[in-house]
């Protein structure tokens, strides 16, 4: 952790030097692999024999999943495509709400040790609690600055300096404030791929929510947008719970501490990420990985 | 040349299953069906924009000429007086207004007992028409059998007790009849009513029929009681002083209004000379050009004959416009009296709120904002006429604006006519104004809902019940706004709740308000489907991504969904504006027809559309009046266009972005 945190400014200093990021983010995915003993952080989100389905209960897209997510740290879910991890994300923060044939047919997810499907559990509040990226960016067509403001004026938060102050913030913490802060009055439609995707979290990031949810956040992005997004990542766990659902095994092993594998809407394995990609206890966890099929 | 080796059908690549008729096959007749409907669209348009030039194109020449005449004859100069006296008789007309509606609103029931009484009897005796009828005939017989000498008296009595049968029973009917009257039956709503009136108003209607008499002890009562509340409502102050007001305003007219007909007389005079002049010089014209294009030297000395009969000698105007100078002291004079009593009837009005009556303050309001501009009036008047010279020439300009920024349409006059486009662009933009405020709330908001919050039964059932209201042709709209809105608009509006609204109460029943509101009903259905669609193409993903952020749908719909698809809506509304703009009948039937500049949304007007639905087919074609309404059609046509233009722009840049 230390050593990276060195090496952030470093690669932003460099600006757009492609080889240098390029380098950086090498030295990245090294210091990563090296082995990385995480702290025993509380558990922020359980999820407990969840079953989940799209057409009310006719069939299960998710079945019996347990899982325990730690505090302040970046948890990926991988899987071949369909296996429900995004479905899981989604149901994280009641995002499956919007499709009305949806249930959470069995068990309970827990955030803080609030069962989050309770009749007293308000989506909007809990969507402000947990916060989520999308894999295609979708900055608003407003303004950089306004794009930031929107989740804290949402809130009800009109104080000019208040407002500026968090969007200055969360910018930073996005590590996007050097790039557009001559410019926070354009629109957010004229910035890059990766910095559109870079703001979107920023704005994710700005209402300072406990978790934040990424459903391939760079599925859509350049490698060198990507590198700076997954820098971003392994920045944000500081202060944040992150969940991440990719496609790529590289990035999970680059930037997660725990990992989790699905398969046809069932979790497979669970564990620490260096263990997943290093030993896997489970045979069909290593073909996947391995590359032998999905 | 090297001859191919295989004939024109004999190739290996040759397609004998197509069918070809000189050489089309049946691909290229589709191909050319249809790119000739795309093309007939084109050529249509532009015919249409050729054929409206075509027939406006003439307008201002003719125009001007026309005003050249109206100079030369001296119209013009009789006109700026008329134009004073006007003003000046409007003050009494408003004053006289003021009084009336001040008496019918103190008076109350009272001032309606007699038309109510009035309008009982009429339907009474529609009610008992076969007793009526019964009645007279054996009135008839048994004075018949009186007159007769020899009657036998068994004879007689038979007929008087037949006689007296078929009075008792129209009594009988006629009271039953009667009872059946309510004053919920009146036709006019707005009538005030009072329940202590309505028993002896029945009385005396079955009084009246029995007695075949008109007037009733009752009614010459009521006549009386109403003679003596008047006579002391127009004891109180703010009447006393508003009819010495109006008597002042009367004063000077009489006397202006001979001195003005003096003027108009010489002006007829020098137009009539005039006008025999111009078309006598236009056929001579005629018949020189016929001269030179004649084809035999018979036919060409014909012409020539002919045409040195036709005698043009142009009136000396300057003699003939010489009273009209000479008038100019008089005028001076008349005008000093004039202003000198308008001014000591403005010192005697009354406030307005010493009035009781809304309409009576607006009146007394009306006359006050006239005194603030009537001695501008006069002055300008007098200026125009002081400076007035008939031989001026009438600049094309002078038409051009006389056309755009005329405020009179007056057509088929026998003293002038003009063809301003103001009041009537006036009146259209107004109810296109009404009616698109109208609509915007519910328009879009349906859109909103129906696209955004709705269930989808909901959805299911609000889409097509609104773009149903389309398919409604609009004269029975129209139908519906003359008998049932207007009605309800009038009555309604006088209750005290929605006097705060600019323009409540509504005087009439056509007004803009009633158009406006049908019109906005029309235009819902475009505005409503086109804002829709403009919702539809907003990204999923800002409402993903809004409530991701813990945003409430209706947070989401107003902070993201509307902002990111404005300009669609904008567009929606910006061609709901020209949807109305171009209705016709509606406004033709519903928005009261009276030309003049409408002060305030609850007055009646007329509107562009409406002046070409009525008047096309009355008038000569080619003539001035034919150009002028071919010119209101282009500003029509370009009105639409520019809509047209800036709503596609809009919504360019929206799907751009």
């Amino acid at each position: 952790m230390s050593t990276l945190t060195a090496v952030a400014p470093n690669v932003l200093q460099k600006g757009t030097n492609v080889d240098a990021e390029l380098n950086s983010s090498n030295s990245t995915i090294t210091m990563e692999t090296t082995p990385n003993p995480t702290p025993a952080n509380q558990t922020m989100i359980e999820i407990d024999d969840v079953s989940f389905s799209y057409d009310l209960g006719k069939t299960n897209t998710l079945r019996n999943i347990s899982l325990d997510i730690p505090e302040k740290q970046v948890t990926a879910f991988i899987g071949p495509s369909g296996c429900g991890k995004s479905t899981l994300l989604r149901c994280i923060n009641r995002m499956n709400d919007l499709v009305e044939t949806s249930r959470v047919t069995n068990g309970e997810i827990r955030i803080m040790g609030q069962d989050i499907n309770a009749k007293s559990v308000s989506a909007i509040e809990l969507r402000k609690q947990v916060g989520m990226v999308f894999q295609k960016y979708n900055p608003f067509p407003k303004s950089i600055y306004d794009n930031v403001a929107y989740g804290l004026r949402i809130q009800g938060i009109k104080d000019k300096s208040t407002l500026d102050e968090s969007v200055e913030r969360a910018l930073k913490g996005a590590a996007l404030w050097d790039e557009v802060k001559d410019r926070l009055k354009d629109s957010a439609l004229g910035l890059s791929g990766g910095q559109q995707q870079r703001l979107c979290i920023a704005r994710a990031t700005a209402v300072r929510p406990k978790v934040i949810l990424m459903d391939e956040p760079c599925s859509a992005l350049d490698p060198i947008a990507t590198a700076k997004v997954e820098e971003l990542i392994t920045e944000l766990r500081r202060d944040f719970t992150i969940v991440i659902v990719t496609h790529s095994m590289q990035q999970a092993s680059r930037i997660s501490n725990n990992t989790a594998f699905f398969y046809l809407g069932e979790l497979i394995e669970y564990d620490d990420t260096n263990k997943i990609f290093s030993n896997p206890s489970i045979k069909q966890t290593e073909d996947y990985i391995s590359g032998r099929f999905g | 040349m090297k001859a191919s080796k295989h004939s024109d059908k004999n190739n290996p690549f040759y397609n004998s299953n197509e069918l070809k008729v000189l050489g089309i096959g049946k691909q290229d007749v589709i191909r050319y069906f249809f790119g000739g409907n795309a093309t007939l669209a084109i050529i249509v348009i532009s015919m249409i924009i050729l054929f409206l030039v075509y027939h406006s194109y003439s307008f201002f020449p003719q125009y001007r000429e026309k005003l050249d005449l109206y100079r030369k004859s001296g119209q013009e100069f009789t006109d700026y007086a008329s134009e004073q006296l006007t003003a000046q008789k409007e003050l009494s007309s408003l004053a006289t207004q003021a009084r009336e509606y001040e008496i019918q609103h103190q008076l109350g029931a009272l001032y309606n007992v007699r038309p109510i009484h009035a309008e009982f009897k009429r339907d009474a005796l529609k009610l008992i028409s076969s007793e009526r009828k019964e009645y007279e005939r054996e009135k008839t017989r048994l004075n018949d059998l009186q007159d007769e000498q020899d009657t036998p008296a068994e004879q007689l009595d038979a007929a008087q007790q037949v006689y007296d049968t078929a009075k008792a029973k129209l009594q009988d009917a006629a009271v039953a009849a009667v009872n059946t009257l309510n004053y919920s039956t009146l036709s006019n709503k707005s009538w005030k009513t009072d329940p202590t009136y309505l028993e002896p108003i029945r009385a005396s209607v079955v009084e009246s029929i029995m007695t075949g008499k008109f007037s009733t002890d009752f009614v010459a009562e009521t006549k009386e009681r109403e003679k003596q509340a008047v006579a002391l409502i127009d004891a109180t102050p703010a009447i006393t002083n508003l009819n010495e007001a109006r008597s002042n305003f009367l004063a000077p007219q009489k006397d202006f209004d001979k001195f003005v007909s003096s003027l108009r007389k010489v002006a007829s005079t020098n137009k009539s000379q005039a006008v025999t002049f111009t078309s006598a010089a236009a056929r001579k014209e005629a018949l020189e050009k016929k001269q030179t294009f004649a084809k035999s030297e018979e036919e060409q000395e014909m012409a020539r004959i002919e045409s040195a009969r036709v005698l043009t000698i142009e009136p000396d105007y300057t003699s003939l416009n010489q009273p009209l100078y000479d008038s100019l002291p008089k005028h001076k004079d008349m005008l000093a009296v004039l202003s000198a009593k308008t001014a000591e009837g403005f010192a005697r009005m009354p406030q307005a709120s010493e009035f009781q009556s809304k309409l009576a303050q607006r009146r007394i309001r009306d006359i006050e904002q006239i005194e603030d501009n009537i001695s501008d009036l006069f002055e300008e008047k007098r200026h125009q006429m002081e400076t007035w010279d008939h031989n001026k020439p009438v600049s094309m300009m002078t038409a051009v604006t006389g056309f755009f920024m005329g405020t009179k349409w007056v057509t088929n006059s026998s003293w002038q006519d003009f063809y301003g486009i103001l009041p009537l662009l006036a009146g259209s933009v107004c109810v296109a104004i009404v009616a698109v405020i109208l609509a915007i709330p519910f328009a879009v908001g349906g859109a909103i809902y129906v696209n955004r919050l709705a269930s989808p039964f909901e959805q299911k059932f609000i889409k097509p019940v609104i773009e149903f209201i389309g398919a409604i042709p609009s004269i029975v709209l129209a139908f519906f706004g003359v008998v049932v809105l207007g009605e309800l608009l009038q009555t309604h509006s006088q209750s005290p709740i929605l006097s705060w609204i600019p323009g409540f109460p509504v005087e009439g029943r056509l007004t803009i308000l009633n158009a406006g509101i049908l019109l906005a009903f029309m235009s819902i259905p475009t505005i409503f489907t086109l804002a829709e669609d403009a919702l539809n193409n907003v990204p999923k993903a800002y409402k993903e991504a809004s409530l991701a952020l813990g945003a409430t749908p209706l947070q989401t719909v107003l902070s993201v969904i509307i902002p990111s698809c404005s300009s669609g809506i904008i567009a929606a509304i910006l061609l709901g504006f020209g949807r109305i703009i171009g209705e016709t009948m509606v406004v033709l039937l519903v928005m009261g027809g009276r030309i003049a500049i409408p002060k305030s949304f609850t007055d009646p007007a007329h509107s562009m559309t409406g002046i070409l639905a009525q008047e096309i087919g009355e008038v000569d074609e080619g003539s001035l009046h034919w150009g002028a309404l071919f010119m209101v059609g282009l500003v029509l046509f370009v009105i639409a266009l520019t809509l047209n233009y800036v709503a596609q722009t809009t919504l360019r840049k929206f799907a751009k972005r």
